[in-house]
This record gives C-alpha cells, structure tokens and sequence, in this order.
C-alpha cells in the first residue's frame, strides 16, 4: 500500500518568534461510492457538517470513480461530527489548512494559500506567493507491507521517503508596530472620511520592514469573499505622485552636489513661467526672499524649482535614479511593480520642474521611503527586506543579510537634511501635531491625482513621510491617505496621523524626549 | 553397524529442523504482537501530536494582540491620552531634601 505524506506548510513568524501565520488541522472528507450502500442517506446526513446541499454531495457520490473528494480543508470539529455517524465508504485524510491567530492583521504582507486544480496547496501574493517553494516542502511516500488485519508488517517489504516540512520565515515585522499601524490607519480612514491609505514603517539603518498596513483590506482566511483587487499590496504595486515629500529628496541632491546650502537665498516674488506654464505655490501666497530651508518650511514650489536649475537637469534625473525611482526596490514581495520614468532626452522644461516638487513623476510607496530612508541612515541606498530568517525543519537558521544598493549621499548631506526636515516639521503647517520634545524629522505632501490628461482639483494623495528620533532615527514611516474628504492637505490628514502613530512608537520603543 | 550412526544423525537433524520450525513460528507470533504494539505506539503519537497541535492553536489565539486587545477594553483598559517623562541631570533621589 502505497501512501502521500503530506509534509506541513512553513510557519511565518512576527520578530518576536509569535505566529503571524500557522497551520490548523483540517481534513479532505472523502466519499468511496462503491462501497456506499444508501448514498441517499449518506448525502441526508453529510449536508449538515459538511455545510454543502444534499444534491451536491449526492450528485459526487453518483460518481463511477473509486475515490472522491467531498470537500477539503474540513475543520477539526466538522470531522468529528461526521466521524460519529460512522458511514461506510466515507473517510477522511489530513490536510492542513492554514490558520490566522492574528485575523486578517497583515494580510496584504503574508498573502494567502490557495488550491491548484488538483487541490495542491500555493502560495499566492505576498510572502505566501513569494516563498511559496520555501514553505511548501516537498510530499514524502510511504510504501508498505500490510497484514489482513491492516496492521503493518516489520518483516515485510516497507519504502519510506520521509516528507520535507516547509521551511518557517521569521520576519523583521513588529507585531506590536504592525497592530498600531493597521488600528490607526481605520480610525484616520474614517476621521477624514478617505477611500483608503496605506502606512509603512521601515528600519531605516537595514532596509527591514517592521509595519505595512493598507485598506481597504481583505482576510486571508476568507480570501475568496473579497474583490480580487483587494489582494495586490498598494505599498509596492499602487503607484502615485509623491508630492512636496519629494522635495527633500531634490534639495539632498542639490546639497550633496554644494550647489545648495541650507541657507543659501532664493528669490520668490510671484508665480514661476516654465515653458509656457505658471509655477505657484500651494497657497498662492509668495515670500519674497526664502532661504533653502525655509523653501521646505513652507513647501514652496516656486523654491524647489531655483533648486532644481542649479542642480540642473541631467544631475537632478540621475539623483532621482540614483535614489532607485524608475527600477523595483527587489522586496521579498510578490507583485512588485515600477513605474516607468521618461527616457532621457525626453524630459521638457515643465517636466524639470514639477519633477521638483514630486508631480509628474510616478513612484510607488516602498521606492518612496526606502529613498528618504536614505537621508535618515547617513546616505545608504538599502534593499527593503520583509524577512529577516529562514529556519529549516531541521531547526538551522539562515540569515538574511541586509543589503546596500549603493550610496546615494554624503553622511554630512544626510545630517544637514535631516535638520532641515526637523525644521520643516518644527516650522512647516504640521508644527501643531507633533508630539511635543521629540526631533522628528519629515515632510507633508499634497499631490493632485492625475484623472484622463489634467489633475483633479478637489482629489489629492495627502502624504507625510518622516523619521525619529532624527539624531538616532528607530524608524521611518510614510503614511499615505487617498482622496480624503475632511481636508485634501497633508499637514490636517496624513501629517496628524503619522504623529499619532509616531506618538505610540515613542512608548512603545521607550524613546524619551530630545528636550 | 553402519546403519546406527546415520539413524542418530537423521534423528538429531529432524529434531533441530522441528525446533528450529517452533522457534520460527514463535517469533513470527511475537513479532506480530509487536507490530500491533507498534502500530497502537504509532497511533497514541499521532494522537498526542494532534492534541499538541490544537493546543498551540489556542495558545496563538489568546496570545494574538488582537484577542489582548478586546480583553483589555473588556476589562476597562483605555489608551493612555498622555505620557510623562521625568527627566533631570541628577538621580531623583538625589533631589530628595535630607532632613
């Protein structure tokens, strides 16, 4: 008798070793119709714990094969049910199936497992999708000699390949981080009465992500009752126009190339022209004599525009590479996508310039913080990273390393921007919601959505990105808010939601107050 | 004469083949016993294995920050609005007056 040995799906684990994902004893309950003498009544008495209609599983049982699946992933409790009716020409094998102790917190990040057409389990989207070969293990067989009493026999003839387990993923996630970001993300969705959002939470010293939290969301366990647009994770396959976040990405460049220097005195009398084209600021309002920091203080288009032409344009595209935009991050995330930058040659003067203040130009999330996290760790490009480990069956632990793409800054540029985005947060429109004695350093964004060839007044990406502490920073976050309808600006919506986070990671983290 | 040597060896070569047989047959019987043994020893593994199964399952609920969560509302636990530090250049003790 020759038997499958299914081996068991590898576990995800938070950092902490707790469970994000595990498995769940489950069964496939099979009918043998040839055995079966009254499949009428068979059905009659199956239709309650198997939760199908009697004529389903009647018309299953008419079946003229010798085996037949009633139906899989049947719960512990179901099969107990259907084991105390003791029906002839109906048994049940062990299947696994995979169980959520966290509900549907970080679906988005870990996917969910589904079934192929001949019932195989597979891992789709996320790091179920990803590491789909790694969790799975391979089926072992065993082949045996058996008795008519079917009991084995020892002295008989027995082959046995033993079953591989899936390997176990110990992620850099923080359960505790991943639960403030997902319950605070719904109350801000609802308080500024958005269509959705997004936070991520990213160690800015190694590239690992401790928190991604988007919505609308769906339950992994249940996936098959949502929109299957639900199961792309918006962190790395939506994209959008940054905004002013990316403006101390430009003013970086421009720093680290001495063009720039945080005091350095630029001139804002009124609207810009650029190529036919007015450039005005947010407000409408203009300053008259700015310096470089105060063009980020008060998020001035027209500023970021003078940054830009000394910069200059080929210098100002190859620093918007150089910080990854245009080409995948390579997270351990299935579904990655990248939007395409204009090829060289083919950037106009307009397009120079609202480069400059983050419109015209697709990003997605993760490209977004993993460019900022750059400033935040003294200049290092990191590849983002969701799992930190993977342990075999056999217990052994391999590491994965974090990984440097490249170094896109100076540490001295990192530090001087660092303390123009701290004086961006102390001075800019959001001053008013930080938590009070902490040095964070950040930028708030308002980007208008691109809707069929012009931008949409009245639906804006409200953004703010920023870390802290900003001498030692223990995380960076962006939080992003879509069409909100309280307020489209990024200092009333994303700006007040990332200090609340912000605020419970201080505690969380046991980071006192710089002053 | 001849014929007695041969007649004592074919006696004690049938008694040996008869006892050898027994034997045979008594280790086939014993080894069953024990592949029942076994089988039973296989089956309580199984079902241990399973118990530990579903307890781990209960442990990851109730230790889930979800469960935790709606226990400690139940219970009357609020966020807390604020947060204070104490934060001086000298030890707290040290602060303390010494009469």
């Amino acid at each position: 008798m020759r038997t499958e040995v299914t081996p068991r799906r590898g576990e995800i684990l938070a950092s902490d070793g707790s469970p994000i994902v595990t498995n769940q004893a489950a069964y496939v309950v099979y009918a043998e119709p040839k055995l079966l003498t009254s499949p009428e009544e068979v059905s009659k008495q199956l239709a309650g714990p198997l939760q199908m209609e009697e004529s389903s599983i009647a018309a299953l049982l008419k079946s003229s094969l010798y085996w037949v699946p009633l139906k899989r992933k049947v719960e512990q409790d179901f099969v107990d049910q259907i084991k105390k009716l003791n029906l002839k020409g109906i048994g049940m094998d062990r299947e696994d199936k995979r169980f959520y102790p966290e509900g549907s917190m970080s679906a988005h990040l870990v996917g969910f497992v589904g079934s192929t057409y001949d019932g195989t389990d597979e891992g789709y989207f996320g790091l179920e999708g990803y590491y789909d070969r790694e969790l799975k293990g391979r089926t072992g067989f065993l082949q045996q000699s058996r008795s008519a009493l079917g009991n084995p026999i020892l002295a008989g003839e027995t082959r046995e390949i033993e079953p591989e387990n899936g390997s176990a993923l110990k992620l850099h996630l923080d359960r505790t981080m991943q639960f403030i970001a997902e319950k605070k993300l719904l109350e801000g969705i609802e308080q500024f009465g958005a269509k959705g959002g997004s936070v991520i939470i990213m160690d800015p010293n190694n590239g690992g992500i401790k928190a991604i939290a988007s919505y609308p969301s769906y339950d992994p366990a249940t996936y098959d009752k949502f929109p299957t647009e639900y199961y792309k994770n918006p962190v790395v396959a939506d994209s959008y126009e940054p905004g002013s976040t990316f403006k101390v990405l430009v003013m970086a460049a421009a720093i680290n190339e001495g063009v720039v220097k945080p005091d350095t005195v630029f001139d804002e009398p009124g609207p810009l022209p650029v190529g036919g084209y007015q450039i005005r600021t947010w407000n409408n309002e203009y300053s008259g004599k700015l310096t470089a920091t105060q063009v980020l203080e008060r998020s001035s288009n027209v500023g970021m525009v003078h940054v830009g032409n000394r910069l200059g344009p080929d210098k100002l595209v190859s620093y918007v590479k150089s910080f990854g935009f245009g080409e995948k991050t390579q997270i351990d995330l299935g579904e990655e996508s990248s939007p395409q930058m204009r090829a060289d040659g083919q950037w106009q003067d307009i397009d120079l310039a609202t480069l400059t203040f983050g419109q015209g130009i697709a990003v997605t999330p993760i490209q977004m913080i993993r460019a900022v996290a750059a400033i935040a760790n003294g200049g290092k490009l990191y590849e983002p990273q969701v799992v930190d480990s993977v342990v075999s069956p056999w217990k052994e632990v391999y590491d994965i390393k974090p990984k440097v793409v490249r170094e896109v800054l100076k540490p001295s540029t990192a530090k001087v921007v660092t303390e123009m985005m701290v004086s961006a947060v102390d001075h800019g429109e959001a001053k008013y919601k930080k938590p009070p004695g902490y040095r964070v350093a950040g930028k708030t964004g308002t980007a208008q959505i691109p809707v069929e060839g012009h931008y949409d007044a009245t639906k804006t990406i409200a953004s703010f990105i920023g870390f802290a502490p900003a001498d030692d920073p223990q995380f960076i976050m962006l939080v992003r808010i879509q069409e909100p309808t309280s307020s489209i600006w990024g200092s009333e919506t994303a700006a007040p939601l990332f200090f609340g986070i912000a605020k419970e990671l201080f505690s969380y983290l046991h980071i006192p107050p710089t002053y | 004469m001849n014929n007695q040597p041969k007649k004592r060896y074919f006696i004690l070569l049938s008694l040996v083949i008869c006892i050898l047989a027994a034997a045979q047959v008594v280790a086939s019987n014993q080894l069953i016993a024990l592949d029942s043994r076994l089988e039973k020893a296989r089956s309580d593994i199984l079902a241990y294995s399973h118990e530990n199964e579903l307890l781990q399952q209960k442990i990851a609920s109730a230790s889930s920050l979800t469960t935790l969560s709606v226990h400690a509302q139940d219970q009357g636990y609020s966020e807390s609005p604020t947060f204070m530090t104490i934060s001086t250049d000298y030890p707290v003790a040290a602060l303390a007056p010494l009469n």
